[in-house]
């Protein structure tokens, strides 16, 4: 791998998760969002913005991490099989079990002073639909969230990664031996946002493109002949433009909204994939060039760790203390992540420094 | 004989008055403009939103208080017809179960969708025919359908029909009328069965009882008056057993749990009318009601009786009908009555307990009631003109005080005299001062329950109009000819002389006089009544003016304002004697107040000539009340008024005697405002569905509609003020005028907000303000999304027109770059040979002929292959040579050239398909150029005597076969050279293959294979 390619998978690397912080710090009444996710609200800028922004211009990340990880992977499939599948056990298991109890501590603590706790209990974060004080629902309810049902939402990525990473050999195989069939079907399964046993259909067809890259020697650094950077923009900001105005005007629960969301969502996602990553080498060589940049990009799972429950909890503490100044919303939009991502880098880099041994337990041995 | 005549006169009276008292009702009928479909209603319900729904001879109809919507027309629900619905019950959400009883239809209607399906029934031995049914939900939710002669069928959900399955297990014989009684607290069924007595099903052990099977030893069923012919039964809250039968006509019983007789059906078989009652129904408040053919009675607590309603012309009650077929309670508790002549309802509670409009004697302006009076001990006396003292105990039954009894022997003339009273007062002593006419009065003691008849030179003959006393225990007198009389309990005393009748006497709470007197204002004299205050008349300074001089009554408000009923009302200013005025304009029903009586809270009731009213102090404003309110008298109680120690307020007059406890009208919130109706341009939508959607959406064109509303209240209808607003057209509340409806038209796409909500006349509001989401859709050319698609096509038209212009540069420079290519490759070699040889043939010129020969003989065959060269360069760049006629033109040209020279027959076909295929530039020259080889090389070393060009179109592939009949050789080991390799990558670049056939002897055959599009 050249230099060059190593700074981009780390630069892409750190900005899918710095921005997975907007996406989580979306507040809009509906903050669940999916492909097709139409808004009942009046359209103003800041729904506007906060749509375009989590259900739009920022879904690529996860794809991309996902390609970026299945790349990755691949360079290493020469280990054996028990090797690799420790090591990620270490890497992805291991950090999912810490930040599943740290997302619960830090909702625990916050559960104890009543503001905050009020905080807790308007984010309607937890995934068993049980938002009472831990102290009632007990340990066994605790452990269940704990190894099924973290608080901390967004380690679901890891454990399907992890799940990804299991079934290594029969994605390669598959790549190997019928690569055309098995893009088709993972890619299905994408659109479709459909998983089968413990296959995650939204990450598979991105880590098997990653990995399919890596064995064809794919050369992802320079932007291949056929591909138009201005259409590829185009495709990315227009639709997703187009998509956030239909979401607002698109009459919801209808079927034709859901399909056209759909198209408009995936077409978005995956031209922006492709404008992102062969569109900003400029900005990558630039930013990597940078030491603060560099050291930043460090804490990066660690931020992945720690952003959530905490971003949503801070939005709603923030609703509570400017709730009634106008454009609360988009101020707490733009000042919650930024808040929380310093704070985790904060944290971050006060946990590698006192306590490195945590540290690289909770982010299984990254940014050392 | 006297004390005969006058009981005589009190068993009438008492008749009287027990036969005038009850409910007054209201009729809503199809002369209204309320839009009721049939006079003829056979029933009603009321769901949970408000709404009253009505069955009518006509159809299905809804009244939301002001109109009444049909439900029959295509439109509005499918397949629902307009006939004769005799039954509406309640199903699951929001379905209601229609029976149809002349059609013997029976279904479903969806008041979300305004759908209505039918429910057929299931069953063998049920044929149509006309016999009776009954429609009923048990409280489990089940639903049923009585079949008078038949039975009971069952709802099945599954079969989405109604089955005979015996539900309730009835015994061999026992045919259920439907005329039973679901027990809710005993989970019994009590189903009378025709002649075989009772049948009882007991819900939890799932056994039924009769008379022949009776473990649980029922009381009831043992009980022989029971069985023949029962057709209803009913149990009330009391658990008292109402059983009607036919065994003798319309019997009617009452029984105990214990199976025991009461006597409390007194009252029901009176009705001068043949009549069937077949209906029994109970308020909420514990109140019986039974109804039939001419028949409607309610039971009435207090005298244990049931009250037979008059309901011929001229009713009093104001009701008329031949038939009740139902009565429901609404949420007020209002009661609905379902006639054949039109829907009435009635105010809440019975005629004890709210409001008694009583007349006193069948004849009108029979007794001129003239003072009413409330002794300590309770008992409310009454003074008329020409009967003496009616007296009534606290409960309203009437006694002989014996106020008469003891009379002495007197004229004829003082007799009457006596008996034409007009005020009534007593004394702290406890003394009945009785002011008669002509100057008499009465002192009646309580004690003794004896009577002294008086008259007293200080009356100077002249009638008694009122009395009062004060706190000093002095006993005021007003007559008709102005006096004001004192007497201190020793003496009677002239203290003033006005002019006109003394209505009214009032001292107030500073110790003064108030005296009204009539057409002369009011006077304000000290507390001996020694010096006039003030006299206030409609003369003097502006702010002390009366509204007009003819007043009769007087009340203190509070400590600082005196009221007086002249005309409009005038508040007196006990400080600063100024007068204001509440009329007509400021929400009096009318500038003619005669009665004022203040209440416990401090609320002012008054008679006017336009009927009751209240007036609120604390907001200023004044309620009216009318027949609606139960109200129907007020117009004839105009003499007198009285606040009771029970809380009565009591008004009385022209034989008529109106009281009522304050409480029953006292103001409650209003319900919350209820959108009634959404009327889309003239098409109704259903509301019901609309308010289960977050926002009402519209397209761009329904940008017309009506929304009508309502707080369905129908007790408070018309006391109630709607506010609404529209979000992003009104930018305050807007008062709604009485018709509950608001029109927008040509309304703007985008989001709307829709308030409302109610106001009662006190300023209370609805709990909630009501809001209904619109969002009126803009069209699609004006929505963001087509907006920002059109900014995304254009920005790819430019990019499209980008790469249009840079591919034409990058065409040019590649033509550019092969004509020089071709120039430098062709000419630029051939010249220089030239040159070379040019060079050496002037060198030589002189010593070498022979070479100088050859020389120039080369330089000439080289200039004639440039020129051809030159020749195919520019034929190939001229874009007028794009078609194939042009190429096979040249095609045909050269190789009759080449093959002629070497006297080698040409056979050239060309297929005329071949002439619609174009071909670009540089396939042109690459198909021309190849061509040429197969050509020269046939020429050249065939040795051929015939050569054979054909030229075809074979599916979408143009193919150039070249062949010869010399004498081939051996494509495997020949030497290709250049002119082979050269014609395979011509063909690569056109996408195409070169096939070369040949043996040795054979010939040779060049095959050309290209696409063309």
């Amino acid at each position: 791998m050249s230099r060059f390619l190593s700074q981009k998978l780390r630069f892409y690397t750190f900005v899918s998760i710095a921005l997975l912080l907007a996406v989580h710090g979306y507040n809009l009444d509906q903050t669940y969002l999916q492909p097709f996710t139409t808004v009942r609200e009046d359209l103003t800028f800041t729904t506007f913005f906060e749509y375009f922004m989590a259900n739009g211009v920022l879904r690529f990340r996860i794809p991309l991490l996902f390609i970026i990880s299945g790349y990755i992977y691949a360079m290493k499939d020469d280990q054996p099989y028990k090797t690799l599948i420790g090591k990620r056990a270490r890497t992805l298991v291991v950090p999912y079990l810490v930040w599943s109890a740290v997302g619960l501590l830090i909702t625990y603590l916050w559960q104890q002073f009543p503001v905050t706790a009020q905080a807790v209990l308007d984010a309607k974060l937890d995934q068993m639909g049980d938002d009472r004080p831990y102290r009632e629902i007990g340990w066994p309810g605790i452990f269940t969230r704990w190894l099924f049902a973290p608080i901390s939402f967004q380690l679901w990525f890891i454990l399907a990664l992890f799940i990804t990473n299991l079934v290594y050999p029969l994605i390669r195989w598959c790549l190997k031996n019928f690569a055309a069939v098995w893009f088709g079907v993972t890619f299905l399964m994408w659109i479709l946002e459909l998983g089968f046993f413990v296959f995650d259909g939204r990450g598979l067809f991105f880590f098997s493109l990653g990995v399919w890259l890596q064995k064809t020697g794919f050369n992802l650094e320079r932007k291949p002949k056929w591909l138009s950077l201005y259409i590829s923009w185009l495709l990315f900001i227009g639709f997703s433009v187009i998509k956030t105005f239909m979401a607002f005007e698109l009459e919801p629960a209808n079927h034709l909204t859901f399909v056209t969301l759909n198209i408009l969502h995936d077409v978005a996602v995956l031209s922006g994939i492709l404008a992102v990553w062969f569109g900003a080498d400029r900005l990558v060589k630039f930013c990597m060039r940078q030491p603060w940049f560099v050291s930043l990009s460090a804490f990066s799972f660690f931020i992945f760790g720690l952003h959530a429950p905490l971003v949503v909890y801070f939005t709603r503490l923030m609703y509570h203390y400017i709730g009634d100044i106008p454009n609360y919303r988009l101020i707490t939009y733009l000042l919650a992540p930024a808040l929380v991502f310093f704070f985790c880098v904060g944290i971050g880099a006060l946990t590698r420094k006192w306590l490195p041994g945590f540290y690289r337990l909770a982010t299984g041995g990254r940014g050392f | 004989m006297k004390k005969t005549s006058f009981l005589l006169l009190w068993v009438f009276l008492y008749t009287a008055v027990k036969s005038q008292q009850g409910f007054t009702f209201n009729r809503i009928s199809t002369d209204d403009a309320t839009g009721l479909a049939s006079n003829v209603v056979y029933c009603t319900y009321q769901d949970k939103k408000g709404f009253i729904w009505v069955g009518t001879a006509n159809g299905l109809q809804r009244f939301d208080g002001s109109k009444f919507i049909q439900f029959r027309s295509p439109k509005m629900s499918k397949h629902i017809t307009s006939s004769a619905l005799t039954q509406i019950v309640p199903g699951d959400s929001s379905n209601l179960w229609l029976a149809f009883g002349d059609k013997l239809d029976f279904g479903i209607f969806n008041t979300s969708t305004l759908s209505y399906t039918s429910i057929p029934v299931k069953s063998t031995r049920y044929k149509r025919s006309s016999a009776a049914t009954k429609l009923w939900r048990s409280s489990k939710g089940e639903i049923f359908l009585s079949v008078y002669l038949f039975g009971i069928l069952h709802y099945d959900k599954k079969q989405n029909a109604f089955v005979e399955d015996n539900y309730f297990h009835f015994p061999e014989g026992y045919i259920p009328t439907p005329g039973f009684y679901e027990d809710t607290p005993t989970q019994r069924f009590w189903f009378p069965c025709s002649n075989k007595g009772l049948a009882v099903y007991d819900a939890r052990s799932g056994k039924t009882f009769t008379s022949e099977y009776n473990p649980e030893k029922i009381p009831l069923l043992d009980v022989k008056k029971v069985k023949p012919a029962t057709a209803n039964i009913f149990i009330d809250s009391r658990r008292r057993f109402w059983v009607f039968n036919w065994a003798a006509g319309n019997l009617k019983f009452c029984f105990d749990s214990t199976g025991r007789e009461l006597p409390d059906t007194a009252g029901l078989n009176y009705n001068p009318d043949y009549s069937e009652q077949y209906g029994i129904f109970e308020t909420k408040q514990g109140l019986l009601w039974t109804y039939g053919t001419n028949a409607l009675y309610n039971y009435d607590k207090n005298e244990r009786r049931f009250f037979y309603y008059e309901h011929g012309a001229g009713s009093e009650t104001g009701i008329q009908f031949h038939f009740v077929f139902n009565i429901m309670e609404d949420h007020d508790g209002s009661i609905w009555l379902s006639t054949d002549n039109g829907l009435y309802f009635t105010t809440p509670g019975s005629g004890t307990y709210s409001v008694v409009n009583m007349m006193l004697s069948p004849k009108r302006g029979g007794i001129e009631f003239t003072d009413i009076f409330q002794l300590k001990g309770g008992q409310y006396w009454l003074s008329t003109w020409g009967k003496g003292i009616v007296s009534m105990d606290r409960f309203f039954h009437k006694y002989d005080a014996g106020v008469y009894n003891n009379m002495p022997a007197m004229s004829k003339m003082r007799w009457i005299q006596f008996r034409q009273a007009w005020a009534i007062y007593q004394h702290t002593d406890g003394k009945v001062w009785i002011g008669c006419q002509s100057g008499n009065y009465i002192v009646y003691d309580t004690l003794t329950k004896s009577s002294r008849f008086y008259t007293d030179p200080a009356f100077d003959g002249s009638t008694i109009k009122y009395i009062t006393g004060d706190k000093k225990g002095n006993i005021w007198f007003g007559t008709f000819r102005g006096r004001l009389i004192r007497y201190d309990g020793k003496q009677f005393t002239v203290m003033q002389k006005f002019v006109g009748v003394i209505d009214k006497i009032l001292p107030d709470s500073h110790g003064n006089l108030w005296v009204a007197c009539e057409g002369n204002g009011i006077y304000k004299l000290d507390a001996e009544a020694k010096l006039m205050i003030r006299h206030y008349t409609t003369e003097g300074p502006a702010e002390e003016r009366l509204f007009q001089n003819l007043g009769k009554d007087i009340e203190q408000l509070n400590d600082s304002t005196i009221v007086f009923s002249a005309g409009a009302i005038n508040f007196i200013s006990l400080h600063t004697g100024k007068v204001s005025w509440l009329t007509y304009e400021d929400g009096l029903p009318g500038n003619s107040i005669l009665r004022m009586r203040m209440d416990k809270d401090g609320y002012l009731w008054m008679i006017t000539r336009d009927g009751l009213c209240r007036y609120n102090p604390a907001t200023k404003k004044v309620t009216a009340y009318s027949r609606k309110d139960g109200i129907t008298l007020a117009h004839l109680t105009t003499e007198a008024d009285l606040f009771s120690s029970d809380g009565y307020v009591m008004f009385t007059g022209n034989n008529a005697l109106l009281y009522f406890k304050p409480a029953i009208f006292q103001t409650r919130p209003p319900r919350n405002v209820v959108i009634t109706d959404f009327k889309l341009l003239n098409n109704y939508v259903s509301v019901d569905s609309l308010q289960t959607l977050p926002r009402v959406q519209l397209s761009s064109s329904q940008n017309t509609f009506s929304i009508y509303f309502s707080s369905l209240s129908y007790l408070q209808q018309e006391k109630l003020t709607y506010y609404y607003k529209m979000s992003g057209i009104d930018n305050d509340w807007v008062k709604a005028d009485r018709q509950n409806i608001i029109n927008y038209t040509l309304l703007q796409p985008g989001n709307y907000t829709f308030s409302v909500y109610c106001e009662d006349i006190d300023g209370i509001r609805s709990p909630e303000i009501t809001q209904l989401h619109i969002y009126i859709k803009p069209p699609f050319w004006r929505t963001y999304w087509f907006i920002s698609t059109l900014f995304f096509v254009v920005a790819l038209c430019i990019y499209a027109v980008h790469r249009l212009r840079v591919n034409k540069l990058l065409a040019v420079e590649k033509i550019r770059n092969r004509v020089a290519r071709d120039l430098h490759d062709d000419m630029g070699s051939t010249l220089s040979t030239i040159n070379i040889l040019s060079s050496m043939a002037k060198s030589r010129i002189q010593a070498d002929p022979v070479k100088t020969t050859e020389y120039l003989g080369k330089i000439s065959d080289n200039s004639q292959r440039m020129m051809e060269a030159m020749d195919d360069i520019v034929w190939s760049i001229k874009p007028s040579n794009d078609t194939l006629q042009k190429i096979t033109a040249r095609m045909r040209e050269f190789a009759t050239n080449v093959l002629e020279a070497k006297e080698i027959e040409l056979d050239f076909r060309v297929d005329e398909a071949v002439y619609d295929v174009k071909l670009e530039m540089e396939a042109r020259r690459d198909f021309f150029l190849v061509f040429k080889e197969a050509v020269n090389n046939a020429a050249k070393y065939s040795k051929a005597s015939m050569v054979t060009i054909q030229l075809g179109l074979h599916n979408s592939r143009l193919v150039l076969i070249v062949g010869d009949d010399g004498i081939g050789f051996d494509p495997v080991t020949a030497d290709g050279g250049n002119g082979l390799g050269n014609m395979q990558k011509r063909a690569d670049a056109m996408h195409g293959r070169v096939h070369i056939q040949s043996k040795p002897g054979e010939g040779t055959k060049v095959t050309l294979n290209i696409p063309v599009h």
